[in-house]
């Protein structure tokens, strides 16, 4: 697929922001039937359609110049977004590794990766770099290996080391999370830093999600999706900028609920990481006001009936609590009660 | 955010001689004393052991003559927990495996004790955690990273920086502190319910 | 979900490291590098011989920052199972085989303050591409090698050539033994233990180091223990209602590969978990030979890990 870059686009007051028709349709929509509970929803990360956003292990698409802006921007203004623990260095690169050879072979229109033993140069067109680099040697890099790629990327990071039948976060590159903060989650175990999630843990969701990813092997990873809704086309909706994004919420109206309102997906992919056997979690997420979901009947259909039916834990978790009822007063207009095929195609 | 209840506290026990181990360190602070005098009589006289404690503590709970009179080989009486804390590591320094730590006071200390441990590589099974006295909590607030100790509320206005933060049940042993975060973003001035006393 | 993502490779030397051991090079049949790997890394080389299919797990030993090649060792096991003589007899230069990702089980604490490593005979397979990152690294670490008479002892010789002091040799032929209890005794505190040897040996330093007061958590070991023959029995598969007969000398998930099922694995040596199956039925007793389930699971009769347990039965029904 030709991708058309829109470098203008912004994540932050003057928002501006929107998704083309083809990126809508190839929108991760999460909801495979008319409700929602967690499950271990995790699948083999293997290639979608042509076109889709699986169609690649990593995806690049329309965004892509701009978020990787929204991440200097971020980086920039904001502290403490990336931080690595000094046991990671071996994981750090091989995550460059693994985002640099995967986007040089899924996109060579756009990225390029020349080795050469261990000198390397990588070429990253669109945003107009060309950097010739020691693998192993951090000190040919403008940054440490794993912020140096992943400001290259779209979606955050996550580096788990796996030691003592534990997966434990102790590096990352975290700046479009959905409230959960690196700087505090930092070094925590898997169980730990799940703590906030409400009702998976007594599902044994949590227990069987570690003993799967403890398994997880080379060449094999895995996916899952997870979402939640933000107000504003806004990927920074960290604890730290609370005080910022937080006011969003209490602004919503049945009249700009259906632009403000967005529904925000991550696709997570998780990778074994060969030199370091430590695990890589991408997160990436991905926006789409209520008008644009709509512009897709059944997902406006589902979408009213998973929010009607909602857990009211999950409803408090995912902070709905203040617009909810305002954005399903909007959706109830495009839900006409006819049945939904199960599945999460657009028809 | 306003998310009521977050468990990701860390778990504490009750003190008891791990007879697995080759050398025993005590370290006690505050009405962590009550867990070392507890555990005295249970200690085989052929342990190796050594005591390190100290008496300052937001209590006032300090059980230095108690424990002094309870015929310890080796203990070590500090006046402040941080000269504690140093010793502990300096301890642990010159310790050897087979070492086994025990830690008991308030819930501040055994962060500040767990963080020494964790530069020795201690894993859960070589360390046991009692919790005694004060349930104040140590909170870091997530918007300007300054921590303050003490904390005995669900709302606590920030040193750092003004903002009145709510305290969550989520606890990382990395910065030995609980989570503080805005409590009232989303409206200026709308607080939840002001409740006191943790644990 | 599809288990395992193999790599084809062919044998591209093979020398005689002692009598009994064969050190196999491969190199990937469509050319170009082969995945990177940790220290105590290995893959399952899977043999296909006549009715019967091997899949035996080997350490991966050659250095894990060279790509062109992997290097597995074999040692002869005439009373084996007949996977280490397929790889003896049948393979030669040439031969294709099917290999997994590099898997590893047996992988080093990167906060270790101190790595001590015991490898007894064939066990300092793991150990070399293990002692490989601990050379480009910053953790204190040494080497205890124990093996017999010359056999081996190229390995050893090597290796004290490169890496001096750290590596100590122990000839059982001469007599030499490594005392254990002295070696556990002085450790720092955050040292970590690792042995790949014959059972005995991790039996004898690990009693060792407990009796030190060593915790479990900084003893770490590997061990590639064919699965356990026994009694021939008969499963029934309830979800895909196919029924398999286990022969005496085969194991569960090797009869239910030869039934064209893609069973999930890893180790299959009793250790990851990934294997886990359901119990539906069972008119006799099950013989678990696993390291993976809890006591309770044990009690509870419903899981079994089909890599290296088994069931003295008439039939088992399993949830598959
Ligand atoms: S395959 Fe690892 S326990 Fe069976």
């Amino acid at each position: 697929m030709e991708t058309a870059f829109k470098p203008d686009e912004s994540f932050r007051a003057p928002f501006h922001y929107g998704n083309s028709p083809a990126a809508i349709r190839r929108f991760p929509f999460p909801f495979d039937q008319d409700t929602f509970m967690y499950s271990v929803n995790v699948e083999p990360h293997l290639p979608g359609p042509g076109g889709s956003c699986y169609e690649f292990p990593i995806d690049i698409d329309e965004h892509y110049v701009a978020e990787c802006r929204e991440r200097e921007i971020a980086l920039a203004t904001t502290t403490h977004r990336y931080l690595a623990l000094p046991h990671m260095m071996a994981a750090q690169w091989d995550v460059l590794e693994l985002i640099t050879s995967h986007l040089s072979r899924d996109y060579p229109e756009h990225f390029e990766l020349q080795r050469d033993g261990n000198r390397w140069r990588w070429i990253n067109r669109p945003l107009g770099r060309d950097d010739t680099f020691t693998f192993g040697d951090p000190a040919t890099l403008p940054q440490e290996p794993l912020e140096y790629i992943t400001r290259q990327t779209q979606g955050d990071w996550c580096v788990l080391d796996q030691r003592n039948g534990n997966l434990w976060l102790d590096a990352g590159m975290v700046t479009t999370q959905a409230d959960w903060s690196l700087n505090f989650d930092l070094g925590m175990n898997f169980r730990e830093w799940h703590g906030p999630v409400p009702l998976a843990p007594e599902l044994g969701v949590f227990d069987r999600a570690l003993k799967l990813l403890m398994n997880l092997q080379l060449g094999n990873p895995v996916r899952r999706l997870n979402w939640t809704m933000t107000i504003n086309p806004r990927f920074d909706t960290s604890p730290e900028q609370y005080p910022v994004w937080g006011p969003d919420r209490a602004g919503v109206t049945l009249d700009n609920v259906g632009d403000l309102a967005h529904l925000r997906v991550e696709l997570q992919a998780l990778w074994r990481l060969p030199r370091s056997n430590a695990i890589v979690f991408s997160i990436r997420g991905f926006l789409m006001s209520l008008r644009e979901m709509v512009t897709i009947p059944k997902w406006g259909r589902r979408m009213h009936r998973v929010l009607r039916d909602l857990h009211p834990a999950l409803v408090a978790y995912k902070g709905l609590g203040r617009y909810r009822d305002t954005a399903l007063a909007w959706l109830a207009d495009y839900d006409d009660g006819t049945a939904t095929p199960p599945g999460t195609q657009p028809e | 955010m306003l998310v009521p209840d977050v468990k990701s506290r860390p778990q504490y026990q009750q003190l008891r001689f791990d007879p697995s181990g080759r050398f025993h360190l005590f370290v006690g602070q505050g009405d962590g004393g009550l867990a070392l005098l507890r555990v005295r009589p249970e200690l085989p006289e052929s342990a190796e052991i050594r005591v390190i404690y100290t008496g300052e503590s937001l209590t006032g709970c300090d059980l230095s003559e108690e424990l002094a009179g309870c015929g310890w080989r080796q203990l070590k009486v500090l006046t402040t927990q941080v000269a504690a804390l140093q010793m502990l590591d300096e301890v642990l320094e010159q310790s050897l495996m087979g070492t086994r730590l025990y830690v008991a006071g308030s819930e501040g200390f055994i962060g500040a004790a767990e963080q020494v441990a964790a530069r020795y590589n201690l894993q859960s099974d070589e360390l046991q955690r009692e919790h005694q006295g004060s349930s104040a909590r140590r909170v870091f607030c997530v918007h300007c990273q300054t921590s303050q100790d003490d904390v005995t509320t669900n709302i606590v206005l920030c040193r750092g920086c003004g903002r009145h933060l709510l305290v969550r049940d989520h606890y990382s042993r990395r910065l030995a502190a609980f989570m503080g975060g805005m409590a009232d973003a989303e409206v200026p001035g709308c607080l939840p319910e002001l409740r006191e006393g943790f644990g | 979900m599809k288990t395992v993502d193999s790599i084809e490779v062919v044998v591209a030397a093979i020398e005689d490291v002692t009598p009994l051991i064969k050190r196999f090079t491969l190199r990937k049949i469509s050319g170009g590098l082969l995945p990177p790997f940790s220290g105590g890394c290995h893959v399952t080389v899977v043999m296909r011989g006549g009715e019967r299919t091997f899949r035996n797990p080997y350490s991966l030993l050659g250095s894990p920052r060279n790509l062109d090649s992997y290097e597995i060792a074999v040692r002869r096991d005439d009373q084996g199972r007949g996977g280490s003589l397929f790889m003896h007899q049948l393979v030669t230069v040439g031969t294709r085989l099917e290999i997994s990702h590099p898997i590893n089980l047996f992988p080093l604490s990167k906060l270790a303050r101190k790595q001590i490593l015991i490898a007894g005979g064939v066990g300092i397979t793991p150990v070399l591409a293990m002692i490989d990152d601990l050379s480009a690294g910053p953790i204190d670490w040494e080497l205890h090698y124990s093996f017999r008479g010359t056999e081996h002892a190229c390995f050893g010789t090597w290796l004290s050539k490169r890496h001096g002091d750290r590596v100590r040799l122990y000839d059982t032929a001469a007599g030499q033994r490594i005392d254990f209890a002295t070696l556990v005794g002085q450790q720092p505190l955050g040292t970590h233990l690792y042995v790949c040897g014959p059972s005995q040996m991790t039996v004898e330093a690990f009693e060792s180091a407990r009796a030190a007061g060593w915790p479990e958590s900084h003893l770490h070991t590997e061990q590639f223990a064919p699965p356990p023959v026994g009694v021939a029995f008969e499963v029934h598969l309830a979800k895909s209602e196919q029924t398999v007969q286990v022969s005496a000398e085969q194991s569960l998930l090797e009869a239910l590969e030869a039934a064209g099922i893609d069973a999930p694995y890893l180790c299959r040596s009793g250790a990851c978990g990934r294997c886990e199956l359901n119990v539906v039925e069972l008119d006799g007793e099950l013989i678990h030979n696993d390291h993976w389930l809890t006591a309770e699971d044990r009690i509870s009769g419903r899981k079994i890990m089909p890599c290296v347990s088994r069931a003295k039965c008439k039939r088992l029904v399993l949830d598959w």
